[in-house]
C-alpha cells in the first residue's frame, strides 16, 4: 500500500491551505481594465519611455492583435482553462509612493507583507548579502546594494530605469532572444510589459552576490507582465534568483512574463526560480495562470546557462526555460522540480537547441502529481546540422501520488548531426511499497516516510540550487509537500 | 499536375472505378465506400499541423496524378521466389492490387478457419471495410476503404491453431494500390502472419501503396505479426493498423522498414482485457533520401497488461527516420507495465532522426519507462574490434548487424527468422560495400 486511501485522505485534508494567502491593502494607481493601443501608450507614457520603446511596444501590440485574430491562444499544451478575456484585465498598477532612498521610506504595510512572506529585506541586506530588487506589483520600490554593484560596473536595476538610463544596452538586447512575435503570450508581454529587472555584467566581472528579485502579484485582477533581461559579457558570471508568492484570490490572474538571458564568450549565468503562486482552491478555483517565456542564448564560445526551477504553485503553469547553444563548447542545463496537487495543471519542460560545435546540455526533470493534478514534461532537444560533437543527456521522472492524477512525458528529440550523442531516459512510478515499508519499519510515520522519499526523488535538482536559495526552496517545497504528499 | 484539387481528383478516380471494385453490386458495401470517399474529401490528407503528423509530410503525394492499377500482367518467377518463404505457407500474392491466384497457394485449412482474398471473402468484406475513424489523422484509411481493391481476410474460430504461417506478399506497381486486411482470432486461437511489401520491378515511376489492417485478437489468443516493407526506392507507402487485444492474449509484432522514398507504418494497439501482453519492435533501415516513419499508439485501457516497445534505426546518406511512440495509461489501468526504448545510429553527416515518445499516464500503480539514444557507431567498440585484427569495414558491419539483431530475434526461430535476417543482412552488406565512413 504505497499511497493508500488514508494517505491520500491526509494529503487532501492538508491541501488547499495556502499559507501565503493574504492581500496587502495599499493604495494603488490602477489603469481601467481593457487593452487597446491607448493602454500601450498609457503604460509607455507613465514610465516616461522614449519614442523607440513606444514604437517597439506598438509593433508588438499590432502583432499580438494579428495573432489573436488568426490563431488565438496556443492550444497544444496539456492544460485546460476557460478562455481568457483580455479586455477584462488591468494592464497597469503601481504603488503610489515612488522615489525611495532607503527602506525607511517604504510603506510599512508593504514591509509587513515581506515580513509575512519570510523575506525580511533588512536582514537579507545584512546577513545574506543579497541585493533584492523587490518588485511589488509593477514598479520597483526598493533596490538595495546598488552602490556596491556599481563599483564593479554591474548594472542591476528595474527595466523602466534601464530603458531610461541605459537605452543603448536595452535597444541592443531586448527582444534579441525572445523576438517580439515569438509566441502569443510573449508578444502580449512585449506590448504591455510593466516592469522587471535588468542586469548587465561587464567583461571579466564575477558578480560577488546572488542577485534576487521577488515578484509579487498584489492588486486584484492585475495582469503581471514582467520583463527581465540579463546580459553577461565576456568571461563574466552572475547568479540570479527569482522567487514568488502571491495572495489568495478568487478570480484567475494572468501572468505572462518574459525572461531573456544573453551569455557572451566564457560567460556564465545561473538562473534559479522558486515559484509558489496561489494554485487555486481544491477544485482549482482561483489561482494564477502562469504563461511564461524564458529563454537564454549562449552567444559566445564556452558560455554556460543554467536554469534551476522549483515549481510548486500556480493553477496553470506553461513554462519552457530554454537555451539556444550558439557558441562552440557552450553548455545548457535545466534542473526542474514541478509539483502539482489538487486541480493544478503544469505543462513544463525545456528546449535545448544545439547549434555550436561540442555544445552540451543536461536536462533533469522531476514531476510530482497528486490529487487530480496533471503534470506534463514537454521538452525538445534539437541538434542542428552544424553542431558536430553535440551531447545531450536527459532524464525526466514522474512520481504519481494517488490514482486520480496524471503524469505525462513528451520529449521531442530531433537530431541532424551524426556525431551528436543524445540520450534520454524517463520513468513513471509511484512510491514503491518497498521504500515505504523500509522507512515505516525504521519508525518514520507514513507522512514523514512519504516526505523523505519525495525529497530524495528531487534531490538531484535541489542540490543545484544556490546556497542562499536552498533554505527557502526547501521550505517552499516542504510547505507544498505538507499539503500534497503528507 | 492535376488541375483539380487532390481530393477531388481521387474522388473522381473512385467514381470511375466504383463499379469494378469488390462488392460493387452489394448496396451496403457501395454505401460504405461512398461514405468513406466523402470522409476523405472532407478531411483531405493529414498535414504537419496535426501533432501525429508533425515529422512526416505527404505533400509529395499531391504532386502526382495517381491512377488506379490496371489489371494486367503478373510477377516474374525469379522475383516471386526471392520475395517468398522457403517453407510451406499459406501464400497470398497481390500484384496490381489484385489477388494473383497463379502465384498464390492456400493450403488445407483446419476446421473453423477462413483465409481468402478480400475480393472473394463474401460477407466479411463489410466487416473489413468498417471505418477506422472519421478523423483527418486517419483519413488515408478512409481513402483505402473507398478504393480497396483487395486484401486478406483471416478468421479463426475459437481454439483454432494455424500451424503454417500466412504469407501476404504485395508487389508495388506504378499506381495507387489500396489493400485492406482483416485478421480476427477467436479465443485461444493462434496464428503467424507475415506481410511483405516488395518492389514490383517496374522501371517507370513508382507507386503508392496504401494499406489498412484491422486486427482483433480474442481472449487468450496469440498472434505473431511480422511486417517487411521493402518497396521501390521511389515508392510511397502508408499503412495504418488497428489492433485490439483480448484478456490474456499475446500480440508480437515486428516491423522492418527498408524501402520506399516515403513510408509510414502507424499502429494503434488497444488492450481490451486484462493480463494481456504486447511486444512491438521496429527496425528502420534508411538509405538515400528515404523518409521512414514508425508511429505507434498503445492504449492501456484496462488493468494488468504489459507492453514492450523496442525501435531501432540505422540511418545513412540523407535518410530521415521518425519514431513516435505514444503510450496512454487510462485511470483504471492499474498494474500496467509499459516499457519503451528507441535507439538510433546515424551513419552519415546528413542523416537525421526525429523521435517523440509520448507518455500519458493517468494511473499511479504503474511501471512505465522510456529511453532514447542517438549517436554514431561507438568509437570504442570499433577500436576494440580493430585492435583484435578485425578490419574496420567488417567491424562496422558486425556492429550494425548486432544492433539490428535485437529486432530480428523477435521473429520466431526457423524459416521466418532466416527470411527476415537474410533481408536485414543483405541490406547491411550493401551498406558496407558502399563503404560508409567508419
Amino acid at each position: 500500500m504505497a499511497a493508500n486511501a488514508q494517505t491520500i485522505e491526509t494529503v487532501e485534508g492538508l491541501a488547499g491551505e495556502y499559507k501565503y494567502g493574504f492581500v496587502t491593502d495599499i493604495e494603488s494607481e490602477l489603469l481601467p481594465k481593457g487593452l487597446s493601443e491607448d493602454t500601450v501608450r498609457f503604460i509607455s507614457a507613465k514610465k516616461g519611455e522614449p519614442q523607440w520603446m513606444l514604437d517597439w511596444r506598438l509593433r508588438a501590440y499590432k502583432a499580438w492583435l494579428r495573432m489573436a485574430k488568426e490563431k488565438g491562444e496556443p492550444g497544444w499544451a496539456k492544460v485546460s482553462y476557460p478562455e481568457i478575456d483580455f479586455q477584462d484585465i488591468h494592464y497597469y498598477s503601481a504603488p503610489k509612493k515612488k522615489t525611495l532612498k532607503s527602506l525607511d521610506e517604504v510603506d510599512p504595510e508593504l514591509l509587513a507583507t515581506y515580513e509575512k512572506l519570510g523575506i525580511p529585506l533588512k536582514e537579507r541586506e545584512i546577513l545574506a548579502g543579497v541585493a533584492v530588487d523587490a518588485v511589488f506589483d509593477s514598479v520597483s520600490v526598493a533596490t538595495t546594494f546598488k552602490g556596491k554593484l556599481k563599483d564593479l560596473g554591474i548594472i542591476f536595476c528595474s527595466m523602466s530605469e534601464a530603458v531610461r538610463e541605459h537605452p543603448e544596452l536595452v535597444q541592443k538586447y531586448l527582444g534579441s532572444v525572445v523576438p517580439v512575435t515569438d509566441n502569443f503570450y510573449a508578444t502580449l508581454n512585449s506590448a504591455v510589459f510593466s516592469d522587471g529587472s535588468f542586469v548587465y555584467v561587464p567583461p571579466g566581472v564575477r558578480c560577488p552576490m546572488e542577485l534576487s528579485t521577488y515578484f509579487r502579484i498584489n492588486e486584484a485582477k492585475t495582469g503581471q507582465f514582467e520583463r527581465t533581461l540579463i546580459v553577461v559579457d565576456k568571461g563574466a558570471y552572475v547568479s540570479y534568483l527569482e522567487g514568488c508568492t502571491a495572495p489568495m484570490r478568487d478570480e484567475n490572474q494572468l501572468h505572462a512574463a518574459v525572461v531573456e538571458l544573453v551569455a557572451m564568450e566564457d560567460a556564465e549565468i545561473r538562473y534559479a526560480t522558486v515559484q509558489n503562486w496561489y494554485p487555486g482552491d481544491k477544485n482549482g478555483k482561483g489561482g494564477i495562470y502562469n504563461f511564461v517565456t524564458k529563454r537564454g542564448a549562449c552567444r559566445g564560445a564556452r558560455s554556460k546557462i543554467s536554469w534551476t526551477q522549483v515549481e510548486t504553485g500556480s493553477a496553470i503553469t506553461w513554462k519552457y526555460p530554454s537555451v539556444i547553444l550558439q557558441g562552440d563548447d557552450s553548455v545548457g542545463e535545466f534542473y526542474s522540480v514541478a509539483v502539482a496537487n489538487n486541480a493544478q495543471q503544469a505543462d513544463t519542460g525545456t528546449k535545448m537547441i544545439h547549434m555550436g560545435k561540442n555544445s552540451k546540455s543536461t536536462i533533469i526533470s522531476k514531476g510530482i502529481s497528486a490529487g487530480k493534478a496533471q503534470n506534463t514534461y514537454r521538452g525538445l532537444v534539437r541538434v542542428m546540422p552544424g553542431a558536430a560533437g553535440a551531447r545531450n543527456y536527459s532524464q525526466c521522472d514522474s512520481l504519481l501520488i494517488g490514482d486520480r492524477c496524471g503524469g505525462h512525458t513528451v520529449p521531442y528529440i530531433e537530431v541532424k548531426n551524426r556525431s551528436a550523442k543524445v540520450e534520454h531516459e524517463a520513468t513513471t512510478s509511484r512510491i514503491s511499497d518497498d521504500q515505504l515499508f523500509y522507512c515505516r519499519q525504521r519508525g518514520l510515520s507514513e507522512e514523514d516516510a512519504v516526505s523523505t522519499i519525495v525529497n530524495g526523488f528531487c534531490k538531484e535538482v535541489l542540490q543545484k540550487l544556490p546556497m542562499e536559495f536552498a533554505v527557502e526552496a526547501q521550505k517552499l517545497l516542504g510547505v507544498s509537500l505538507e499539503g500534497s504528499v503528507g | 499536375m492535376s488541375a483539380l484539387p487532390f481530393t477531388e481528383y481521387l474522388a473522381g478516380a473512385y467514381e470511375a472505378a466504383a463499379g469494378s471494385l469488390p462488392g460493387a453490386r452489394d448496396a451496403a458495401v457501395a454505401t460504405r465506400r461512398k461514405a468513406a470517399i466523402e470522409a476523405f474529401r472532407r478531411h483531405g490528407l493529414p498535414n504537419h499541423k496535426l501533432e501525429s503528423w508533425k515529422f512526416t509530410g505527404l505533400n509529395a503525394l499531391e504532386r502526382q496524378q495517381w491512377v488506379l492499377p490496371a489489371n494486367d500482367g503478373g510477377v516474374d518467377a525469379v522475383r516471386l521466389t526471392a520475395a517468398t518463404l522457403t517453407i510451406d505457407s499459406h501464400r497470398l500474392v497481390f500484384v496490381n492490387g489484385r489477388f494473383d491466384a497463379a502465384a498464390s497457394k492456400i493450403g488445407a485449412l483446419p476446421k473453423g478457419a477462413t483465409l481468402a482474398p478480400l475480393s472473394a471473402a463474401g460477407d466479411a468484406l463489410k466487416d473489413a471495410l468498417a471505418s477506422a475513424g472519421d478523423d483527418r489523422t486517419v483519413s488515408l484509411s478512409e481513402l483505402n476503404a473507398a478504393l480497396a481493391s483487395d486484401g486478406v481476410v483471416l478468421l479463426l474460430d475459437d481454439g483454432v491453431q494455424l500451424d503454417k504461417p500466412v504469407e501476404i506478399v504485395s508487389f508495388g506497381v506504378p499506381a495507387l494500390v489500396n489493400l485492406r486486411h482483416l485478421i480476427r482470432l477467436g479465443a485461444k486461437a493462434t496464428a503467424t502472419v507475415l506481410e511483405s511489401y516488395r518492389d514490383g520491378g517496374s522501371s517507370t515511376s513508382a507507386g503508392w501503396t496504401n494499406v489498412y489492417a484491422h486486427v482483433a485478437i480474442g481472449t487468450g489468443a496469440k498472434l505473431t505479426h511480422i511486417r517487411l516493407q521493402a518497396e521501390h526506392d521511389a515508392a510511397y507507402h502508408a499503412a495504418l493498423g488497428r489492433v485490439s487485444i483480448g484478456a490474456g492474449a499475446r500480440y508480437a509484432h515486428a516491423s522492418v522498414q527498408a524501402g520506399a522514398a516515403l513510408a509510414r507504418h502507424e499502429l494503434h494497439v488497444e488492450f481490451a482485457g486484462g493480463d494481456a501482453e504486447v511486444d512491438v519492435r521496429g527496425l528502420v533501415l534508411a538509405r538515400g533520401a528515404a523518409h521512414l516513419d514508425h508511429t505507434l499508439f498503445l492504449h492501456h485501457a484496462v488493468p494488468d497488461c504489459r507492453s514492450n516497445q523496442l525501435f531501432k534505426h540505422v540511418v545513412d546518406d540523407h535518410g530521415h527516420a521518425v519514431f513516435q511512440g505514444g503510450i496512454r495509461v487510462a485511470p483504471q489501468a492499474q498494474k500496467t507495465d509499459a516499457q519503451q526504448l528507441s535507439r538510433t545510429l546515424l551513419l552519415a553527416d546528413r542523416a537525421q532522426i526525429d523521435t517523440k515518445p509520448e507518455l500519458e499516464i493517468l494511473a499511479d500503480d504503474v511501471k512505465c519507462s522510456h529511453g532514447a539514444s542517438i549517436g554514431d557507431v561507438d568509437a570504442q567498440q570499433m577500436f576494440y574490434m580493430q585492435a583484435r585484427g578485425i578490419p574496420a569495414a567488417e567491424a562496422r558491419r558486425l556492429l550494425l548487424s548486432g544492433f539490428a539483431y535485437e529486432i530480428v530475434t523477435a521473429v520466431p526461430e526457423g524459416a521466418l527468422r532466416d527470411y527476415v535476417e537474410a533481408f536485414v543482412e543483405g541490406w547491411l552488406a550493401k551498406n558496407s560495400e558502399k563503404g560508409g565512413a567508419a
